[in-house]
């Protein structure tokens, strides 16, 4: 078998061998079936058993029973276990006895809503009662869907603006609705998670004027919160299958990491080019292969690596399949792959979710996809029911591909990720409640979905003292001339967004996007380089009055990281307790935040190659953020660890010359007590350390040294290393959140002080939403402290490197912060005291 | 896992600057505009200042009607047969055949006028959706020797299921709708607003539904620069609005200030505007089934309306009429020359169409003295085709060609003209062993 022999060769191959870090072979698993229910609608037993289905798997049952029993079920089940059939099932049984009945299926993507239109129309004997409503749906083609579908497929956008604020509309749809069905649950989370909460609020509120109550079915990949997270976006309680009788083949499932090319800065093999040289290995054993690259620039790269080195024949069996293609591409492709003709596909995560593709030989993950929950989405695709199939992971330089290779074990035991909503975060929820009003006039006594009676009133005499509703009668109606969910961006908390607009050649403006305006001073500031689409564009102007930034195309080989100055301020401590070396808290606080300038990073190589100074006002963010504040005992001991010093340094040839001028300059007097020498001679100190230097000669300038007593020089020479010590750990620790969180890297700040004004001075590492008033995240790492630092600790102490790297706690900054080892000791003292 | 309250802590700043209030938490309108919410800028009155002085019982001379839902405020105004909207009757006084064929309902051509209803809404938006509101509904109808218009106004949105009930009671003999821009704006809006109130639709939704909008864009496209009520009523039907009226844009925020001061006085130009908007309609359909029931005896002011009711009378399938409409507009002298041309082509096709090519080819002829490029191509087409006359063919392709050459054409047009006669050129003089 062609597998079974690359196996064996990868096994021995010294370019491969040495670099897989982990190899794991899942036996085999036979289906676990039950029978149908007796009383099942006998069409379906007879389309199930031309299908040659026999029999259900027991997650199917489950679901089924439960269903019967009026429960929500929340379907956890692996990759291609078929819980599609779970809920279509049960919805069509109830069509079939009732044609009145109306469902629901709420998708993420389009691409998934036409495959899952495809799969139901094969039940029935009307396919217009099967239909898809979105933004692609032709008007003229909308009346007759209204009228005549049974089964309708949607997605949270489109519900949002185009069917709950014309309700009148769809009354026959909503007076009969009787099943929801929320797909790909664990993608409903942050802040569109928040937002789709607030949705299902106001469809249940409709549905509930027509007479309807639905019932629930939800699905979801393998995350650990599925019914803490479920119970939260529909405010029912819900019941969870997650008792997987699908047959599985075996599995191997293979971690490679890149060899290590430079030891000092952590530089590993580029991820592209292994992962190219990995799938000739595949190609050249016939392996039927998946490639999931991370954006769709990764894949177009990849595309074009992997075809230049093979013939014209094998060639056009290597496709791409990323969004942007056209549905008719896409679909050929789908087919070419179930038919076996293309043998190798690059795609984003646009594959990854129910497109029936069936199951491949190999599937080649290249970079971490940035949830645990993902990442078994995509090696979900590998295998048949009995065949054997190969998984492999190929990890980045990237902190969580690297804490991955390292600790793999986060992959197989439960999943640490935590999918979370905050439903009622104030901005949001004014916008829901918006259109809420617009869609139905809100009685005065009337609660909006788990909302305090309390809140949701002061919400609508907030929005009668703005002018848009308008009190009568103990009711509130909508009274202003707009249509509230056009305005509301499923994606963002903040209804202000700066629109991005670049010129086109007759001088008219296209908009190309659109950014919150709490992230535009630091996503297009003024010269910034901003990515849209795989095209570089540099920001000429950004107007915060007009919410404009204007763009222009531009082809540059670096990008630009704002260089910012926060302050923070605390508004309240919520919660906090002591904790081993150090005291946690959780509260409110405002960062203001400044963005002053630039620096240009070129591309790939990650060099500074220019800076720049920008002018912006600051912007404030007002939210929640957890912070952990280094006790006495911790900082004392860091001292004493500072006491022990380093090995003493070589400062080069003219060290003693400089040494005395440095002292004669300072008269021989401490620079920041005064205290003159006395029988002993003061130490003399480098400002910026000397490591940082390139030659002796710049470390040695007189202007980087200062005269210091000795109990001076230890007390900076601390700071310094304290100073290290908390920036590492607040990298570590920005690094690991999103794991616990399943939030995106940039949905978290990170921010060490080591005199921090919300702790009374006190060295301090905060992590805070960078979402205005909060969505939970960093109430979440609070209550996970222990865990969260834990997993910090065996990130840095198993990170392979010398000084600190990207991967583990940063590399050293312009001051000389790499500070691994002083990140280690820290956590120590976090982790046993 | 302890989440107590440390006592502790030390008080914030933030609490500090509350605790000298009497209210230790923030207002929610101060927290969510310390998350950046933009409060509109519009000085917004409190509602406690509301002035009941002028409720819109002084303003305008209604009464509230009783309903099952409550009461509602209708304005109820007749209009006899000797009223004139500017230079016309509200009655039709013709037979309404032509139009009730464009509009494919012979209802209108049939029912008794009685039964038509002449329905225009005033509403909170122009956005749709379920939040949209019409808080004044005009309708008309005839009744008697009388033209009945009634305005129904909601003082309040929560009268809206009286205000819908008091207009169901006055359509009940209704059968066929009439509205401008009805179709796609009131008709929906009122069916919306029945199925929130009533549970039931717009009791005319199914009706045959004459929207004179769509006439109107038929008829004057060409001549007028816009086709808005307003206009019309200023050219077709020469009515000048007094300075009384309100324009449209304004109408949904003097809405909103009424529902929030109370002052009825300034709504009172927007039931003059409804009104007027009713009857605007009533008096058009009676001037468009003049100007239609029989356009070759009518006196036709405008070449260009003669030209628009010919191409309606083509497409209805009356080519005959329509070629004399045709004709009779290219005879005058007030027809703009590019619309010269085009009735000329479009003349031409239609004499085609009827296989009478002896008077296409008379038009093509005189299209091509006037360096038509389309009449070229057309006589070459008749040549090699018909005439099995190749010399001609080739003649007319050249000339064509020339012209082409010569004369300023739109880029695409020009591209796609020229690559078939290019074409053309070389299959005849292939045919012609050139």
């Amino acid at each position: 078998m062609s597998l079974q022999a690359l196996l064996d060769y990868w096994k021995v191959a010294s370019n491969v061998a040495p670099n897989i870090v982990v190899w794991r072979t899942t036996p085999s698993q036979i289906a676990q079936t039950q029978p149908f229910p007796p009383e099942l609608h006998p069409k379906l037993v007879i389309h199930l058993k031309k299908q040659g289905i026999e029999s259900l798997y027991t997650h199917q049952r489950t679901t089924w029973d439960y269903i019967q029993a009026g429960h929500h079920p929340v379907i956890a089940t692996s990759t291609a276990s078929g819980k599609t059939l779970s809920y279509n099932l049960p919805i069509l049984h109830h069509l079939f006895h009732n044609p009145d009945t109306r469902a629901l299926y709420l998708f993420p993507t389009k691409a998934l809503a036409q495959d899952q239109a495809t799969t139901l129309r094969q039940f029935l004997d009307t396919p217009a009662q099967v239909a898809t409503y979105d933004g692609d749906t032709p008007s003229s083609l909308r009346p007759k869907i209204r009228k005549q579908a049974r089964l309708l497929i949607t997605n949270p956008d489109m519900l949002h603006t185009g069917i709950l604020p014309h309700h009148p509309r769809w009354v026959e749809f909503f007076q009969n609705l009787r099943f929801v069905v929320i797909d790909e649950l664990h993608t409903y989370r942050g802040v569109f998670g928040s937002h789709v909460a607030n949705v299902l609020r106001r469809l249940k509120r409709i549905a509930s004027f027509y007479g309807a109550a639905p019932q629930f079915i939800l699905t979801s990949a393998t995350i650990a919160n599925p019914i803490e997270l479920s119970e939260r976006l529909i405010e029912l309680p819900t019941a969870l299958v997650d008792n997987d009788g699908a047959a599985k083949g075996s599995r191997h499932f293979l971690i490679y990491n890149p060899p290590i090319i430079n030891e000092e800065f952590g530089l590993r093999r580029s991820l592209l080019q292994e992962s190219v040289h990995l799938s000739q290995d595949l190609l050249n054993h016939n392996l039927q292969t998946i490639i999931f690259g991370r954006a769709r620039r990764t894949v177009e790269l990849l595309l074009n690596y992997i075809r230049a080195d093979v013939g014209n024949d094998v060639a056009k069996t290597i496709r791409a399949y990323r969004s942007g293609y056209l549905p008719q591409q896409r679909r050929e492709i789908e087919q070419d792959l179930r038919s076996g003709r293309v043998r190798t596909v690059v795609a984003t995560r646009a594959l990854e979710l129910g497109i029936n593709i069936g199951g491949m030989d190999a599937v080649m993950v290249a970079g971490y996809p940035g949830t645990i929950a993902g990442l078994w989405q995509q090696i979900g695709r590998a295998g048949r029911e009995q065949s054997e199939a190969l998984a492999l992971l190929i990890t980045s330089a990237s902190p969580l591909d690297q804490f991955l290779a390292q600790h793999p074990n986060y992959l197989f035991e439960r999943s640490p990720e935590q999918g979370l909503i905050a439903p009622d975060n104030l901005l949001i929820l004014l916008q829901h409640l918006r259109c809420a009003a617009f869609e139905l006039p809100f009685r005065a006594n009337e609660k909006f979905g788990n909302v305090e009676l309390e809140l949701t009133q002061e919400f609508l005499q907030f929005l009668a003292e703005t002018g848009e509703l308008h009190q009568s009668d103990e009711q509130f109606f909508w009274m202003a001339d707009q249509y509230p969910a056009q305005n509301v961006s499923l994606r963002s908390a903040s209804p202000e967004r700066v629109h991005l607009v670049i010129q086109a050649n007759d001088d008219t403006y296209q908009t190309i996007g659109e950014v919150d305006q709490a992230s535009a001073s630091w996503m297009v500031h003024p010269q910034a380089i901003y990515l849209h689409e795989g095209s570089s564009f540099v920001v000429e102007q950004l107007d915060l009055e007009a919410n404009i930034a204007r763009l222009r195309p531009h082809t540059s080989d670096y990008y630009t990281e704002p260089k910012r100055e926060v302050t923070v301020e605390l508004l309240e401590r919520l919660r906090g307790n002591e904790v081993v070396g150090a005291q946690k808290t959780y509260g409110e606080i405002l960062v203001t935040s400044q963005v002053v300038g630039y620096h240009a990073i070129r591309w790939f190589t990650q060099e500074r190659v220019g800076e720049g100074e920008v002018t912006l006002p600051p912007t404030e963010l007002q939210t929640t953020g957890y912070w952990l504040t280094l006790n006495d005992t911790t900082v004392d001991y860091l001292r004493e660890q500072g006491l022990w010093g380093g090995d003493p340094n070589d400062y080069g040839p003219n060290w003693s010359k400089r040494r005395n001028q440095a002292r004669a300059r300072d008269n021989y007097c401490c620079q920041i007590c005064g205290t003159p020498e006395q029988g002993r001679q003061h130490d003399v100190h480098h400002k910026v350390p000397f490591r940082m230097f390139e030659t002796y000669e710049q470390a040695n300038q007189l202007a980087n040294l200062v005269t210091l007593c000795r109990p001076c020089h230890r007390r900076a020479e601390t700071a310094v290393r304290v100073r290290s010590g908390l920036s590492g750990l607040a990298t570590t620790l920005g690094h690991l959140a999103p794991f616990l969180l399943m939030c995106d890297p940039h949905d978290i700040a990170v921010h060490a002080d080591p005199a921090s004004p919300l702790a009374e001075g006190k060295p301090t590492i905060l992590i805070y939403d960078a979402i205005p008033a909060g969505l939970g995240f960093s109430e979440r790492l609070f209550t996970y402290h222990n865990h969260l630092i834990q997993q910090a600790y065996a990130l840095v102490a198993d990170c392979p490197c010398p000084e600190g790297c990207p991967s583990c706690v940063g590399p050293a900054g312009p001051d000389g912060r790499g500070g691994k080892q002083e990140t280690l000791v820290i956590l120590g003292q976090l982790t046993n005291g | 896992m302890i989440t107590t309250n440390l006592p502790i802590f030390q008080p914030s700043k933030h609490t500090e600057v509350n605790s000298t209030t009497d209210s230790p938490m923030p207002a929610l309108s101060d927290k969510l505009k310390a998350l950046g919410v933009k409060v509109g800028a519009r000085d917004i009155k409190p509602p406690q200042e509301k002035v009941r002085a002028h409720p819109i019982e002084t303003v305008v001379s209604g009464h509230s009607v009783t309903t099952p839902f409550g009461q509602s405020f209708v304005l109820d105004e007749r209009y006899d047969d000797t009223y004139q909207h500017g230079n016309y009757a509200l009655r039709p006084h013709t037979s309404l055949h032509t139009i009730a064929e464009w509009a494919k309902f012979w209802e209108i051509a049939e029912s008794d006028l009685e039964t038509f209803a002449f329905v225009d809404t005033e509403t909170s938006g122009l956005a749709g959706g379920s939040g949209t509101y019409a808080f004044l509904i005009g309708a008309g109808r005839f009744e008697g020797d009388q033209f009945r218009l009634a305005q129904f106004f909601m003082r309040d949105p929560a009268e809206e299921a009286a205000q819908l009930a008091a207009l169901r009671e006055f359509l009940e003999p209704c059968e066929v709708l009439v509205t401008f821009n009805g179709k796609s704006f009131d008709a929906p809006l009122l069916n919306n607003r029945f199925i929130l109130q009533h549970r039931e639709p717009f009791p005319l939704i199914d009706a045959p539904h004459l929207d004179l909008l769509h006439l109107a864009r038929r008829l004057w496209r060409d001549r007028l620069p816009s086709r808005a009520l307003g206009d019309l009523e200023e050219q077709i039907l020469g009515v000048e609005r007094t300075t009384e009226d309100t324009p449209g844009w304004l109408i949904p925020s003097l809405y909103f200030n009424y529902l929030r001061d109370g002052d009825a006085r300034p709504l009172k130009g927007v039931f003059y505007h409804n009104a007027q908007d009713v009857l605007a309609m009533a008096a058009l359909l009676n001037q468009m089934g003049q100007m239609l029931v029989d356009p070759l005896n009518e006196i036709i002011e405008h070449a260009l309306d003669l030209v628009a009711i010919g191409k309606l009378f083509e497409e209805l399938g009356h080519t005959d009429v329509a070629i004399q409409l045709f004709e009779m507009g290219l005879q005058r002298n007030d027809l703009p020359e590019e619309n010269y041309w085009q009735t000329q082509e479009r003349l031409s096709i239609v004499h085609r169409r009827n296989g009478d090519y002896t008077a296409a080819v008379a038009v093509w002829q005189q299209a091509a003295e006037g360096h038509q490029i389309y009449a070229h191509i057309e006589l070459a087409k008749f040549y090699e085709h018909k005439q099995r006359d190749l010399e001609q063919a080739h003649y007319w392709t050249k000339t064509a060609l020339t012209i082409l050459e010569t004369k300023p054409a739109r880029h695409t047009e020009q591209r796609r003209w020229l690559s078939e006669l290019e074409h053309r050129l070389a299959r005849l003089q292939r045919k012609l062993g050139r």
